[in-house]
């Protein structure tokens, strides 16, 4: 028997033009967000990779990292998972005061969407959470920017 | 560095014609817990001084009243394992340091995969005990000399029925490691050799470093004798032919950090500064050993061995 490498699995927010680190992969399976049943391929795909697999994402942070985040679940480590973030997009922001982990903009500031505390986007950066660290701005008017 | 814990050998048995395993046993309250995969220095009263070897603890993590080690009898050795063999009788008290690990189970793996051949399958016999518990997914791929290095070999058959695959040759380790499922873990404990094969192969087959672990089964090996100075204290040693340089500076009062006494771990790591070395150790890159020794292992390979000490 003569063992076979596990296929590269790259996985796009969108279908976009591969950059050439992709076009050189051998045989890569290629999903992309737009599909339909995108998160039932990605699934289905991590759980029949073999050890030796890469997997390759490319999208704004909080795409890439949510994906981190279940490719690690499923068993790959850091140094088996190569990020490209090519759009300014979105990025995850985890709140300090309710611990809710949301999407936001580049902005600095946010209100929470969970607690309405009025954030200040540190660059304090968790590769676990995939998030950037909220803190409330003002303590003495933590709603002061919530308008409901 | 911890003080040394007293046990008493509570129980002795030949597990093979080479093998035999001790029971060691609390003299004085209990002893520290040990994690799967742990190893105990064994202080032993040798003619050249004191010598001190390190064996994997086999018992159960679980059960901390007693520890069990099994010690493969070497002929071309320094004397240790034929101490423990022949000298070493139920009742007696011996050193030990307390217990530390190198070689820890991946906590999140999926999958272990053991490969271990002849007393390499020591630190598996605790690692087993608590994957069991742990009700994890776990293979074990056992290398032996029938009859002579197949420690434990029933109760692992009865034990692990399926998971257990036995070889009385080197097995295609290429097989063994291909199509595995991500999260999967291997883990190795044997001789250099067997080390780099499965290393190549796993490497080959694209696992990633952080997934191969492994253990080899080495302590300080005779050589000539030779000189050391001192260069701090002003010093002059003789480090003896079946002496390691630690266990000389030892002998000579000297306090220098260690663990493994077999030239991985880096804790007993010293300066040189003259005289040709033999470097035995697998810590240290070529550059670093140019400043750099293990003296655990490594030893001078002329007359004279300056150290920054």
């Amino acid at each position: 028997m003569t063992p076979t490498l596990s296929r590269p699995i790259v996985v796009m927010q969108s279908a976009t033009a591969c950059p050439p680190v992709i076009a050189e992969l051998d045989q890569p399976l290629l999903l992309n967000g737009d599909q339909p049943d995108f998160a039932r391929r990605l699934q289905q795909a991590l759980a029949s990779a073999t050890v030796g697999c890469r997997l390759y994402l490319l999208g704004d942070e909080a795409f890439a990292w949510r994906i981190h985040a279940e490719a690690r679940a499923a068993g790959l480590e850091d140094d088996e998972i190569s990020m490209t973030c090519t759009t300014s997009g979105l990025r995850q922001v985890y709140c300090a005061h309710c611990g809710l982990t949301q999407a936001a903009g580049p902005h600095a500031v946010l209100n929470c969407i969970g607690c309405h505390v009025g954030l200040e986007v540190r660059t304090h950066f968790s590769r676990r959470l995939g998030a950037y660290l909220g803190v409330c701005i003002n303590p003495d008017q933590p709603y002061a920017g919530f308008q409901p | 560095m911890s003080a040394a814990l007293t046990v008493q050998v509570s129980a002795a048995r030949m597990l093979t014609p080479v093998v035999r395993e001790l029971t060691l046993s609390a003299c004085d309250g209990a002893l520290p817990g040990f994690s799967p995969g742990s190893h105990v220095q064994v202080h032993l009263p040798l003619a050249e001084g004191k010598v001190r070897n390190a064996y994997s603890l086999t018992s159960d993590p679980a059960h901390t009243q007693h520890y069990r080690i099994a010690v493969r009898l070497q002929d071309a050795s320094r004397g240790g394992s034929r101490y423990l063999h022949r000298q070493v009788q139920v009742g007696d008290t011996l050193q030990i340091s307390p217990p530390a690990n190198l070689f820890a189970p991946h906590g999140t793996a999926r999958l272990h995969i053991l490969i271990a051949a002849g007393i390499g399958i020591t630190p598996f016999m605790a690692y087993i005990a608590a994957l069991e518990q742990q009700q994890a997914a776990f293979e074990l791929h056992y290398l032996f000399r029938p009859g002579l290095s197949d420690a434990y070999l029933d109760e692992l058959q009865q034990r692990l029925g399926p998971r257990l695959h036995a070889y009385a040759s080197r097995p295609d380790l290429g097989r063994i490691l291909a199509d595995r499922p991500l999260g999967s873990h291997v883990y190795t404990c044997g001789p250099q050799a067997l080390l780099d094969a499965v290393e190549h192969h796993a490497t080959r087959l694209g696992w990633s470093p952080r997934h191969v672990h492994s253990e080899a089964f080495k302590g300080a090996q005779p050589g000539q004798p030779f000189d050391l100075h001192l260069l701090r204290s002003g010093q002059r040693l003789r480090v003896e032919a079946e002496q390691s340089l630690l266990e000389a500076l030892e002998h000579a009062g000297l306090q220098v950090p260690n663990l493994c006494r077999g030239g991985v771990c880096g804790q007993c790591i010293t300066r040189h500064q003259g005289g040709a070395i033999e470097h035995r150790d697998s810590f240290l890159s070529p550059a670093e050993q140019a400043e750099f020794l293990m003296p655990c292992v490594s030893r001078g390979n002329g007359p004279c061995v300056s150290l920054d000490l």
